[in-house]
């Protein structure tokens, strides 16, 4: 009997009265690391997808919207992009975007996880790759660890996460990661932070953006949407104490062709409906 | 689960009549369906019914029999599942702190898995180290439990890490942790933050290259009193959301003992004595803080006294403030006063429910009053 009679769907519960089915076609790999369950799955509609936990973090149709919607957004506002830190990221779909600045001269990767870098290198064999450029330092560690115990300040520090609050580990440390996201970014830099679907989760990204904008002067909000959440926004913020999300002129050398992002599309990323400014507590 | 639910008038009647009073009256009945509710509740979880509340051999056999585990904490808990013929694999030893004899008693039945939330106690498990297995217990304070069982007992979530690389670097195995967030926990949102902070210390212990495999998620299933509480399964349905979340894969445990036992039994008593005092009246029952009702004292605990003719049907002529005072010749020994009731005369007998649950286990025999009879009825 083939997969596809079997009808086998991977179903991600948002809350209880929400949640997304994909159908597959088959499974190519399914494990348990120390930190979660670690899956990838060749499904109809989007690809090849990642799940971690049983959630879906990267799939073939999204992962260039995702990660040049996280990346472009903020490095073509910077004037001089040196130091970018990720924080997350094993999956090196973040860092390739990253990778495109000949400018940007070292790019930190923190990755708890060293089994997904692994398994991404195994089965999307072009995004691994990014982590192999020489610029790249893969750290394997807690973000939050990593931040206070770590004195560097980088230029941009881009959060590959379902949201800002799901990187703090409150067992480490008990200063917020907000604030040491701000300690650790330098003059002139640029915090990237997902702050979740508000669709789902709407308090949540207004707790978050409230935190960060009470420490930063600049903590706007950009959307954008991926296939696999069925029409539903991701929000980011945006902070800066010094900068502002307009494009910087001239724009910094950028290599390859980009799928999602381009100069024009960047302010109207930034243009919020009502409903989403009354949400997030900015109307 | 209603507050409101006593045994039929006519059992009590007959128990009393066959058993004298005071008696308390036990339903193995009750304690399997507190348990199959439970499981129903948090499926895939390993319930470890924690002995203390009600150590009764006749618990322990309907529940072996249930299929439940077992959480012991003292010499005399383990001989009593022994006895019961419980495989030791089944039983989890949780008392944070022990005597080598505690140790090697239960080794030598076979219980393996022990609690320790310092290093002064990893150190007695160096001469047990090929043997015995460690939970390290957190500490995470409720303030909204009616019993914070983190004041006493656990370590503070920060100093984890160093207790559990300590562990191995001793060359003791940690399987994993455990944390008891209070009993009688009105919601369940603090099992929920515990067990985000668990897998926050999980993937530190990963990135030391210890690979933790068990959480025990305590007790603290709410059952009522005198006050409604939250239906079970809505209780934990965000436990199992976080726990599918944040563990799947890893063995979890549970270690409930009051939502269990507490109303598997009822209590009657009877009035052994009447005054009237500045014109409020004064009931002595057979029971009282040194017996059955200990559990007022020392669990914080409020049950419900109601004369049995009431439940019967009977509709007094007036009521009037009244003193529900125990046996014993300490004034301390007074359960309730400014109780709206109506007359009783010696001899009547008291109706209290859900009185499984550190009542006759943490009662005294002081005066000579002995501790109350205990009567299976099912």
């Amino acid at each position: 009997m083939s997969a596809e009679s079997l009808h086998l769907w991977l179903e991600q519960t948002w809350n209880e009265q929400q949640s997304l089915r994909l159908r597959l076609r088959s499974c190519l790999h399914e494990s348990t690391s120390p930190f979660q369950r670690i899956a990838v799955y060749d499904s109809f509609a989007l690809g090849r997808v990642l799940a971690l936990g049983g959630t879906i973090t990267l799939s073939e149709a999204d992962e260039a919207i995702y990660a040049e919607g996280l990346v472009h957004p903020a490095l073509r506002c910077h004037s001089a992009p040196r130091r970018v830190l990720i924080i997350g990221g094993g999956d090196g779909s973040v860092c390739r975007e990253v990778c495109r600045y000949p400018d940007v001269e070292s790019i930190t990767v923190v990755e708890i996880d060293q089994t997904v870098t692994e398994i991404v290198r195994e089965y999307f064999p072009t995004l691994g790759a990014s982590l192999d450029d020489p610029r790249v330092d893969l750290v394997i560690d807690d973000a939050h660890r990593f931040l206070s115990t770590n004195t560097d300040c980088w230029d941009i520090i881009i959060i590959d996460a379902d949201s800002l609050h799901s990187t703090a580990n409150h067992v480490v440390q008990p200063v917020p990661i907000g604030s040491l996201l701000e300690q650790r970014l330098a003059q002139g830099g640029i915090l990237v932070a997902p702050l979740g679907l508000p669709a789902f989760a709407a308090s949540t990204c207004r707790d978050q953006l409230r935190e960060l904008a009470q420490r930063f002067a600049t903590a706007a909000v950009y959307q954008f949407t991926t296939p696999s959440m069925i029409g539903q926004q991701w929000a980011v913020a945006w902070c800066s104490q010094e900068r502002v999300p307009e494009l910087i002129e001239p724009a910094p050398a950028c290599t390859g062709e980009l799928e999602y992002w381009a100069p024009d599309l960047q302010a109207s990323l930034f243009a919020l409906p009502r409903h989403r400014q009354r949400q997030l507590g900015l109307a | 689960m209603s507050i409101n639910s006593y045994p039929d008038p006519a059992l009590l009647r007959a128990t009393v009549a066959e058993h004298g009073v005071p008696v308390l009256l036990l339903s193995c009945e009750t304690i399997r369906s507190q348990y199959r509710s439970l499981h129903e509740a948090l499926p895939g979880v390993e319930l470890h019914y924690a002995l203390k509340p009600l150590p009764h051999p006749d618990v322990v056999a309907a529940l072996a029999d249930e299929g439940a585990s077992f959480d012991l904490a003292t010499n005399g808990e383990v001989d009593v599942v022994r006895a019961a013929g419980i495989a030791p694999e089944r039983c989890i030893h949780t008392h944070p702190i022990k005597r080598d004899g505690d140790i090697s008693h239960a080794l030598a039945y076979g219980c393996t898995t022990f609690v320790v939330d310092n290093p002064y106690e990893l150190d007695k498990f160096l001469p047990y180290r090929d043997q015995a297995e460690i939970l390290v217990r957190i500490s995470f304070r409720s303030s909204d439990a009616v019993v914070d069982l983190s004041y006493k007992f656990g370590i503070a979530p920060d100093q984890a890490l160093d207790l559990i690389t300590k562990a191995r670097d001793m060359g003791i195995k940690v399987r994993g942790l455990c944390f008891h967030v209070g009993s009688q926990s009105a919601m369940s949102y603090k099992h929920v933050e515990a067990i985000g902070f668990c897998r926050q210390l999980f993937n530190l212990a990963a990135l030391e290259g210890i690979e933790l495999d068990t959480l025990d998620i305590g007790g603290g299933f709410p059952v009522p009193y005198t006050e409604p509480v939250m239906p079970i399964d809505d209780f934990c349905r965000p436990i199992v959301a976080a726990l599918e979340r944040d563990f799947s894969g890893t063995r979890i445990l549970a270690e409930p003992g009051r939502f269990i036992s507490a109303p598997s039994m009822t209590l009657v008593s009877s009035v052994m004595g009447k005054s009237e005092r500045g014109g409020t009246m004064w009931y002595y029952l057979d029971d009282g803080l040194y017996g059955s009702y200990s559990g007022k004292l020392y669990d914080h605990c409020n049950y419900q006294i109601i004369p049995l003719k009431l439940l019967e049907g009977e509709e007094p002529d007036e009521r009037r403030p009244s003193v529900i005072a125990g046996p014993t010749c300490d004034s301390i020994d007074v359960i309730y006063e400014g109780q709206m009731l109506p007359e009783l005369e010696c001899g009547d007998l008291l109706v209290s429910p859900m009185m499984g649950a550190y009542t006759w286990a943490t009662a005294t025999e002081f005066n000579f009053f002995p501790k109350t009879k205990i009567v299976r009825v099912d």
